[in-house]
């Protein structure tokens, strides 16, 4: 009983922590675009919030380099169970055009587990809603 | 005391008819121009490879194995340029207005067209798209009849793989060729 409204909460607000790692910025517009009431994903409960510790998804724009992955790994330790990670844009998906850099640490996969994956350079804020769609379905 | 009215009128123009897509309920329709996931047409592709030679990162790979030319573009690693659409001489690949790629697995995220090699008739080992030889015969039909030679001939010199064809039996008839292209 607890545990179903439990499950039906979670489907109902889920709370995204927006993760820059690097790369050129053009995902992070589209994330922030997807929150102006244009797109309006807090239609689906989502909010941005500035702390892991309030979040549900980590959502991950942007190549891993080097430098972040260290404090990545902190930002996932630091979110509560059960969590969710979105590699959103190709290049946190396999890193795109900066895939044979110096500063690149592997794909998002290779550091944490990655839930869902939402390839597109940038993708659109559609698809970010469309991504978040179907990673409530699996829940 | 303007403002407020105006301010106002917008509230309630809004509340009619608001501002906020109905994406998921209403499928998002892009502009012109707009630069979605990049498709292979089948029948069109010859297997020439020069997509993957123009990619700039990379997203573009082949490789022969089985008697097939596998082409394979990879969605994560694609910054949809749209570089391959320009360059494919055949029309082959091209931009859709596809921007729902959201995968559980990344692996799924790709899309791939299969080529048929052609079998070399001395060694009978597959090593050539057979598509990309007719295709290049094709090309080359007028210039062929300029120099009066069948187009036979060729075919059955390029028909031959580069490791079979610069061996004793062969080199004779290729120099031949090559002569009387010269002369």
């Amino acid at each position: 009983m607890l545990e179903t409204i439990r499950s039906l909460a979670r489907r109902k607000s889920p709370w995204i922590m927006h993760v820059p790692c690097g790369g050129c910025n053009g995902c992070d517009i589209e994330v922030v675009a997807a929150l102006t009431p244009k797109f309006d994903v807090e239609r689906f409960g989502v909010l941005q919030k500035g702390s892991p510790r309030h979040a549900d998804i980590l959502l991950v724009t942007g190549v891993v380099t080097a430098q972040v992955v260290d404090r990545l790994k902190r930002i996932y330790d630091l979110t509560p169970n059960p969590k969710f990670v979105v590699a959103f844009g190709s290049c946190a998906v396999d890193g795109d055009i900066f895939r044979e850099a110096y500063g690149f640490a592997g794909p998002l996969d290779k550091v944490l587990p990655v839930d869902m994956y939402v390839p597109g350079c940038p993708p659109r804020p559609e698809a970010l809603i469309d991504g978040l769609n179907k990673l409530l379905r699996k829940l | 005391m303007a403002l407020k009215r105006h301010i106002i009128f917008e509230a309630l123009r809004s509340l009619v008819n608001p501002f906020t897509t109905k994406y998921p309920k209403r499928p998002y329709i892009p502009q012109e121009g707009f630069r979605g996931a990049a498709e292979y047409e089948g029948d069109k592709c010859v297997g020439c490879g020069a997509c993957s030679q123009v990619c700039p990162t990379g997203a573009i790979t082949y490789e022969d194995s089985g008697g097939y030319r596998r082409l394979r573009l990879d969605y994560g690693v694609c910054s949809f340029c749209g570089r391959c659409e320009e360059t494919c001489p055949w029309g082959a690949i091209y931009l859709t207005e596809k921007y729902e790629l959201a995968v559980y697995d990344r692996s799924e995220a790709q899309t791939c067209v299969d080529i048929p090699l052609f079998e070399c008739t001395h060694c009978g080992r597959p090593f050539f798209p057979s598509s990309q030889m007719m295709a290049s015969i094709e090309k080359v039909d007028e210039t062929l009849r300029k120099y009066g030679i069948a187009r036979e001939e060729l075919a059955r010199l390029i028909q031959i793989c580069p490791a079979c064809s610069f061996t004793v039996d062969n080199m004779p008839e290729r120099r031949m060729f090559m002569r009387r292209l010269v002369r």
